[in-house]
């Protein structure tokens, strides 16, 4: 079995299409990394223009409603007048805060700031966030007091586990299988299509042990693309990003609103991750000695993905499908409690898929 | 135990039976041609009795095993057509698969390669290779596991005369040393240099023959005085004109009356080559084809 192993892996290597693809990904993160480090400036522009905006509006509102009193005085107006200066006063101190880098008072004047918007919805002044998207802020903050954390841009950080959580919703999603799968599909199919694959059937291998070789090499070419992407992502920013002490512990919303610790969510996404790329893979070599045919393999993958990951988007995910598992990011933050039966069924599915295989070639010729 | 074992052997592709019960038996060493014009089946009877092709009925043992079972592939070789090579490898690359999945110690590649006269462009890669070099490989392939049953589909195709002289040369060397070898090919002269033993592919049908009791004898003559030559014979013998010379059709002892007359009549005669052919004959009464005009 090594010894097919070793072969397979050398044809991979000379064909050069997979070393170029796991260039590209390096390369890519690389340039996801470097793209994050030079914008950490942005991230402080970025807030300071967001509440500088949200003040503007609601000093706009403030004069209206001044202007308004001095013709028609009201209680109303002065009630609303009193309250949307104390949003004013307080978005003037939390950019202060921002201004300062004192992020443990930019989280408490946040939070004051939500507050007092909401208080000044309540008698119909103007704010243009939500309620709900206000309470889910206070929710958030009061989290990162309470765990001593700074609140961290999870476009634009480069704290570890944050950025590998960026990595994870980049690479280990739909897309980002297809294109793994569309490189690995030539390395089943070709041979078919080129005859090749007649040397392995005229040597003293069994087809079981060939497919399971194949498979083999194809998951380890895979776990291999995974290991580089997380590998490269952990060491840049472990050497040239930011880090605080317990960011392994940075809240992250689910859909149910409770919180996950990134370093679980990453945890998770590792476990997902590898798993679910046994599972596409076993699929691909199902196909590929099904069709052997590169077009139709390619084909029929990408439908199957792209049907599932529309029916993601409809929010419908079942623990028992392995393909509810394709957006990684997605399911771990949808259905955290999924994650040690969901190991077990994309593994089961992995299984039953190559005995699948096995079992269609088995009296098949070329 | 026989060597090769094939009985009732079907194969068709939709409607059209390539191969009707075919029932074959060889029990020893030698060399044996499988005949047939293009699109006969050959290549199909290869494929099915090397299980590369399952049949649709019958059962194929070769040295006692089923065909079905892959580890006959330790004692079985199968000289396949190039085109299953992978051109990105070297030459190398390929025998190395092949030992080791024999789980035989690579020094065989350079053992072999040597053999096969490849060991020039061992380490190069195969998209680069001729049609000559490409069947070197492939021959290289095949006797890694030192076989003792050999299929080769089409071997000489694409050979110089050097290569084919060579190839020749392995296949007698292999044969004495007890290796049974099933060879497909379509030149009928270098089948007649390297076997008497043919299996014509007809209908579906195996039709076995021993050339040694069809062989007919030709003798080029190169002479001092052609035409005159070509007038004494042409009367008596089946006779042609070749290149500086006569070609005439003759038995050991006629040779004799033909020298005494050429003496007689004062032709000297420069050289004499001696031709034996059968299975051109042989093929012409089988698949029903007549002689150019």
């Amino acid at each position: 079995m090594t010894r097919l192993i070793q072969f397979e892996w050398k044809k991979m290597i000379r064909t050069k299409f997979y070393i170029l693809f796991l260039l590209l990904s390096v390369l890519f993160v690389s340039g996801l990394f470097l793209r994050n480090f030079l914008l950490q400036e942005e991230i402080v522009n970025k807030k300071i223009e967001k509440f500088s905006e949200y003040r503007k509006d609601i000093l706009s509102q403030v004069v209206t409603y001044q202007k308004m009193m001095e013709d028609f005085p009201s209680p109303e107006l002065e009630e609303k007048i009193e309250a949307g200066l104390l949003v004013y006063r307080a978005l003037n101190q939390l950019i202060e805060s921002i201004e300062d880098g004192n992020w443990k008072e930019e989280l408490q004047y946040e939070i004051q700031v939500y507050e007092l918007a909401m208080d000044y919805k309540k008698i119909e002044g103007q704010f243009k966030l939500s309620e709900k998207d206000m309470q889910k802020e206070i929710q958030l903050n009061e989290e990162l007091l309470k765990r001593g954390l700074a609140k961290e841009d999870l476009d634009l950080s480069i704290n570890p586990p944050i950025f590998l959580k960026k990595i994870v919703t980049f690479f280990f999603h739909t897309f980002g299988f297809l294109i793994l799968l569309f490189l690995l599909t030539i390395y089943i199919t070709r041979e078919f299509e080129e005859h090749s694959i007649q040397i392995a059937f005229t040597l003293p291998v069994s087809k079981s042990r060939y497919i399971i070789s194949k498979f083999l090499s194809l998951f380890s070419a895979g776990f291999i693309w995974w290991i580089a992407i997380f590998g490269v992502s952990y060491l840049l920013t472990t050497l040239f990003g930011t880090s605080q002490e317990n960011s392994l512990v940075y809240p992250l919303f689910t859909q149910s609103g409770n919180f996950l610790d990134i370093g679980d969510y990453l945890w998770q996404a590792i476990g997902y991750s590898i798993l679910f790329l046994s599972f596409a893979i076993s699929l691909l070599v199902f196909f590929g000695f099904l069709l052997r045919n590169t077009i139709v393999t390619s084909l029929l993958v990408f439908v199957l993905l792209i049907g599932n990951h529309l029916v993601l988007r409809e929010d419908i995910t079942a623990l028992f499908n392995p393909f509810s598992y394709q957006q990684i990011d997605f399911i771990i933050l949808k259905e955290p409690t999924y994650y040690s039966m969901g190991l077990v069924v994309i593994f089961c599915a992995t299984v039953i898929t190559l005995i699948f295989t096995i079992l269609l070639n088995k009296r098949r010729g070329i | 135990m026989a060597i090769l074992s094939v009985s009732n052997l079907s194969k068709s592709y939709k409607k059209h039976l390539v191969l009707d019960e075919i029932e074959l038996t060889i029990d020893g060493p030698g060399i044996w041609a499988l005949v047939g014009p293009n699109g006969t089946g050959k290549t199909t009877f290869l494929n099915v009795i090397t299980n590369i092709l399952p049949a649709d009925s019958g059962t194929v043992e070769m040295l006692g095993k089923s065909n079905k079972d892959p580890s006959i592939f330790k004692q079985v070789s199968f000289l396949q057509d190039n085109s299953i090579l992978f051109d990105y490898l070297t030459g190398y690359d390929h025998l190395k698969y092949v030992c080791d999945v024999n789980q035989i110690p690579k020094t065989r590649v350079q053992e072999v390669a040597e053999y096969v006269g490849m060991e020039n462009y061992l380490h190069k890669l195969v998209g680069n290779y001729s049609l000559g070099m490409k069947q070197h490989l492939l021959l290289a392939m095949s006797l890694v596991n030192h076989p003792k049953l050999l299929f080769l589909d089409e071997p000489l195709n694409g050979l110089d005369p050097t290569s084919s002289i060579l190839m020749r040369k392995i296949l007698r060397e292999l044969a004495d040393q007890g290796t049974t070898i099933l060879l497909s090919s379509h030149n009928l002269a270098e089948i007649d240099r390297v076997t008497k033993q043919i299996l014509f592919l007809k209908d579906g049908k195996l039709i076995e023959k021993d050339l040694s009791e069809h062989e007919i004898t030709f003798y080029h003559f190169i002479v001092s005085n052609q035409t005159k030559a070509m007038e004494l014979l042409s009367d008596k013998y089946e006779t042609d004109n070749i290149p500086n010379g006569l070609k005439v059709q003759l038995s050991n002892h006629q040779l004799n009356t033909v020298i005494d007359l050429f003496k007689e009549h004062q032709i000297d005669i420069f050289d004499i080559e001696k031709e034996v052919t059968g299975s051109e004959k042989l093929y012409q009464e089988i698949f029903e084809v007549g002689e150019e005009s």
